[in-house]
């Protein structure tokens, strides 16, 4: 019996789609924006919310993961921003032969800012790079405040933290502060911002980051 | 869930390393995987073996090593791996490390006959 060494990444082919993806995102300027977190977190309404800031501002445009149904693309572009729906059928999470297939396509080719947003799903996604600029982890009051470190590879890769539904803070024991905390226990470079996508509340924050990432690239 | 992909990745290349050491059998592939990395071996040796049944690479078994996860630093490049996430960069003291981007699951080694 002989062992040969080898050395290879498994999702190495994931890897070369998204060098490529990035490769494309930079010749064109675009910022993308990777929004991970759980289903029904608020990834949806985060960028309708967006959408209406975008206007007269950025080209922007939006790609939704989903294992079925086209509902969220459809709600992103009543919103509107144009959208086009990725349907990963028994697929739980977003890769970038997915994105790389989709970047021609009328609705993404001029936009300044892409929001992709993810399967919802606290673990799978942030295994895949996607080719993004930085990935966005949502969280929301009703989760509870310690997923973070329940879940720190999605935490560790990311950005920002949203904190988002922040509208039923009282109806819950969710802490914002402890929520940042155990964040930063697992991710000490995390930026956070909180805001309830129904109200309107803490939005500025996140378009201010939008802005800082714009300005950046 | 991502673990069929993950095993459907294996098997490809599994079969790929049994073409390339003919007419030796492939026997083992030995994987290092980072406590981050999400996946759940028993269920991508479940995927694996599922696909394996019935091609060259039936019976080759997957050895698993657990590691801690590989980080960077933005400001002075240098990694380092760790247990619990480093709050500063041991190397130049400046920077928050990050976890690296990918190589969350390696394959090391082969074994053939």
């Amino acid at each position: 019996m002989t062992r040969l060494a080898v050395e290879k990444k498994v999702l190495s082919k994931n890897d070369e789609f998204a060098a490529l993806v990035r490769d494309r995102f930079r010749e064109r300027g675009t910022v993308a924006i990777n929004i991970l977190g759980s289903p029904g977190s608020g990834k949806t309404s985060l960028v309708e919310r967006t959408a209406a800031w975008t206007r007269g501002r950025v080209p922007a445009a939006a790609l939704s993961g989903d294992q079925a149904t086209d509902n969220d693309a459809r709600r992103i572009r009543e919103a509107g921003l144009p959208a086009l729906q990725i349907t990963t059928g028994n697929e739980c999470h977003l890769n970038a032969e997915r994105i790389l297939a989709v970047l021609d396509a009328p609705e993404v080719r001029n936009a300044r800012l892409l929001l992709i947003e993810n399967v919802g799903n606290l673990i799978c996604p942030a295994a895949y790079d996607l080719g993004e600029d930085a990935k966005v982890a949502v969280l929301s009051v009703p989760e509870g405040d310690d997923k973070p470190e329940k879940y720190p590879a999605l935490f560790q890769r990311a950005e920002l933290l949203v904190i988002n539904k922040i509208d039923m803070l009282a109806l819950t024991d969710f802490s914002v502060d402890r929520a940042v905390a155990h964040a930063r226990s697992v991710a000490p470079h995390l930026d956070a911002v909180a805001l309830s996508t129904r109200t309107g509340e803490g939005l500025t924050l996140w378009f201010q980051w939008i802005e800082n990432r714009l300005a950046r690239t | 869930m991502h673990e069929l992909g993950v095993a459907s990745a294996l098997y490809e290349w599994a079969l790929s390393q049994s073409r390339q050491v003919e007419p030796r059998r492939l026997l083992s592939i030995e994987l290092e995987q980072d406590s981050l990395s999400g996946l759940n071996a028993d269920s991508v040796d479940f995927g694996f073996r599922a696909l394996a049944t019935g091609t060259e690479v039936e019976g080759v078994r997957l050895e698993w090593h657990e590691v801690s996860p590989t980080y960077v630093c933005p400001r002075c490049s240098e990694t380092s791996t760790s247990s619990a996430a480093p709050q500063g960069c041991l190397h130049c003291g400046g920077a928050v490390p990050r976890l690296a981007r990918t190589d969350s699951l390696r394959v090391l080694s082969i074994e053939v006959e």
